[in-house]
């Protein structure tokens, strides 16, 4: 192909001062949407191998001699932008944007910016700093009471479907874990948040009006469904055991196992001492001592201020040990019998 | 001989542009040429003038007269008309377009003008684009043909033909669409007129493929697209798939043979004013007109060239007239001739022979 022959492209960037006949044909190139490397292959000269300028000067439609010209020209010396800190990153977005969404060769972009190439490559290889990670759903911490779980649930949940008995203390589903299950590690505290969260979900069940005999002897000793007495002790309430007294329930109501309402009393009002480390309360022991509880009744051997003293229920032990007397004399023969 | 660039340069004009072998209709350059020839006609110089001039001056006149008549302007008819306002309308209707753009096909059989009328369209076109917004840097219209057995590449590399776009041998079909595409979209290219369209056989595959690459131009180019063929409509150009979604997007306007009615006669009072004879009696053409559509079928196109050819034979024979006899010796083309009765034109085109 001859110079003759070659038509001006439609649109003709003008040759600037510092550009070479590959930089002019790549602007060229640029501009009427041709890529460089077809542009070059157009213009070359097969007897040099180089780029014709007469062909090149015919597709930019100049005379050659102001092609020769602009080549020979210095390069005005440009002022090249740099930018730091948070202008550099803005640039650098910038350029990766452009080079995401028009994907331009580093050249492209490097003239399109005035920048070097190297400096175009430093914006594309610098990672934008890494999106927050998103948080995903989160998951309870593992707790010791884990395992245990599935067996206070069906505690709870058998309680829930028979109306009829009192619904466990979580006390008792302490002991009932530890006695059964052998759980280590667990307080009455993690028994109590997880049960109570599970029982908010559900409708307690109400007091039932009376244990039936028969459903304590389906059941171990400790889990025996408490008296209403021993309900009203456990559940710490010093009002219903005074109404309980009040319509004629024995002061004396005895489990099995030989826990009587006096003796309960005292370990409950420890325990809610230990528990929830507020003072040391004594008025169940007091009312029911009041109302004729025996306060030497012995259990293994063990009279119940013994066993308050061991528990470290001082209180309790120091009103009993102040009633004794009394009642002693009020009642001696009561004493005897049960004595023997 | 000599002499006679001394006469061009003493003000009589260029006797023969398109020198240059890339002026044609379907390069940005011949576009432009049309675009910016006002076809001025020549005075006519007084007939003392005229027999005083000398032999070199008076052939750089006849020269300028030939190159004139060679022209001869256009004429604005009915279907010309209804050509450049309905694809104006377009455009402005287009102008904000997202897709689906509307266009026009001009169909008729040859001869009738449509080349004509589309150009003038784009010339019109172009014209308010440029008083709009002077300046180098638009090309407001593509003109392109199909070439015979087009392929899309072939069809791509019309474009880029049109635009200068150089074209290797080995250049692959996307790189040219895109390089087409982009500069069209760059130079604000917004009237794109495709000539010969009957090229292109929607019944076979290359034909149907050429639709295709048109379509996805007109998606791509926010232009109004103008197609002008021969009988179009009879060519299955709106059936099939791709026929119907052209038949729903492009208005059809029928070029048609002239009737042998008013509008015959005020095309050829129009053209034989234009005609810039010593000798010529105006009114003479005007009387021939039931000749002149037995000659011509009512193809202005015939009718151009008949009178064109006969203006030549004048001057260059310096009978400076036209005459019944003399368009009786000039041969027109083979459809007109087919169309007309056999009678004197062919006993004369015979004795012509």
């Amino acid at each position: 192909m001859t110079a003759a022959a070659v038509r001006p492209l439609p649109i003709r960037p003008r040759p600037a001062a510092g550009d070479t006949p590959a930089t002019y044909i790549r602007r060229l190139a640029r501009a009427n949407h041709l890529r460089p490397a077809y542009l070059n292959r157009y213009l070359r000269d097969d007897a040099t191998g180089q780029p014709s300028i007469d062909m090149l000067a015919a597709l930019a439609a100049r005379p050659a001699s102001s092609l020769m010209h602009a080549f020979s020209q210095e390069a005005p010396t440009r002022r090249r932008r740099y930018f730091t800190g948070s202008r550099r990153q803005e640039l650098f977005e910038a350029i990766r944007r452009d080079a995401g969404t028009s994907h331009r060769s580093v050249r492209a972009l490097a003239d399109d910016y005035g920048l070097h190439r190297r400096v175009i490559r430093q914006a594309l290889a610098a990672q934008p700093p890494r999106p927050r990670k998103p948080r995903g759903p989160s998951r309870p911490r593992p707790s010791r009471l884990d395992p245990y779980t599935v067996i206070i649930d069906a505690i709870l949940d058998e309680d829930l479907r028979d109306p009829r008995r009192p619904a466990r203390t979580i006390r008792q589903i302490l002991d009932h874990l530890i006695t059964e299950h052998n759980a280590t590690g667990i307080s009455y505290a993690m028994v109590a948040r997880y049960a109570v969260s599970k029982r908010s979900l559900r409708p307690r069940p109400h007091k039932p009006a009376a244990a039936s005999p028969d459903t304590a002897e389906i059941r171990p000793a400790h889990q025996a469904a408490w008296s209403p007495g021993h309900q009203a002790i456990e559940q710490h309430d010093l009002l219903q055991l005074r109404e309980l007294l009040d319509v004629g329930n024995d002061a004396e109501d005895e489990t099995q196992d030989g826990l009587t309402l006096l003796r309960h009393a005292v370990h409950r009002e420890h325990t809610a001492h230990v528990e929830h480390g507020g003072p040391l309360h004594v008025g169940m022991t007091v009312l029911l001592l009041a109302r004729g509880a025996d306060p030497h009744h012995l259990r293994d051997g063990t009279s119940i201020e013994t066993e308050a003293e061991i528990l470290g229920h001082w209180l309790a032990a120091e009103v009993i040990r102040a009633w004794k007397p009394a009642n002693t004399e009020q009642d001696p023969g009561e004493r005897a019998g049960r004595i023997q | 001989m000599v002499n006679t660039g001394e006469a061009v340069a003493a003000g009589h004009g260029p006797a023969v542009t398109g020198s240059d072998p890339h002026r044609h209709l379907t390069t940005l350059e011949g576009w432009r040429d049309f675009i910016h020839a006002a076809p001025a006609p020549p005075a006519l110089l007084p007939g003392g003038k005229y027999a005083a001039l000398d032999e070199d001056a008076r052939r750089a006149y006849d020269d300028e007269r030939l190159d004139y008549h060679t022209r001869l302007g256009v004429v604005a008819t009915s279907t010309l008309r209804k050509v450049v306002t309905t694809g104006r309308r377009l455009t402005l209707l287009n102008r904000h377009a997202i897709s689906a753009r509307q266009g026009l096909i001009l169909s008729g059989p040859a001869g009738t003008g449509k080349t004509t009328a589309i150009a003038q369209f784009g010339k019109t076109h172009e014209a308010i684009d440029r008083d709009r917004h002077p300046g180098p840097d638009r090309i407001p219209v593509i003109y392109a043909t199909v070439p015979p057995a087009a392929t899309p590449r072939m069809l791509a590399m019309e474009f880029a033909r049109f635009l200068g776009l150089p074209v290797l041998p080995r250049a692959n079909m996307t790189d040219i669409i895109e390089a087409v595409c982009g500069v069209a979209v760059d130079m604000r290219v917004s009237a794109v007129l495709v000539d010969e369209i009957h090229n292109m056989q929607l019944a076979t595959r290359s034909g149907a493929e050429v639709s295709d690459t048109l379509k996805y131009f007109s998606e791509r180019l926010p232009a109004t697209f103008v197609y002008a063929g021969i009988d179009l409509e009879h060519q299955g150009l709106f059936t099939g798939i791709r026929g119907r979604q052209i038949a729903g997007r492009f208005t059809l306007i029928p070029a048609v043979a002239f009737p042998l009615a008013g509008e015959w006669q005020s095309v050829i009072l129009t053209l034989e004013d234009a005609l810039r004879l010593h000798q010529h009696q105006p009114g003479t053409l005007a009387s021939l007109d039931k000749y002149l559509h037995q000659r011509t079928g009512g193809m202005i196109g015939s009718l151009s060239h008949l009178i064109r050819g006969a203006a030549i034979e004048a001057i260059l024979t310096g009978t400076e007239r036209i005459t019944r006899k003399q368009l009786e010796t000039l041969d027109i083309d083979h459809a007109a001739q087919q169309s007309s009765a056999p009678g004197p034109a062919a006993r004369h085109r015979a004795s012509a022979l």
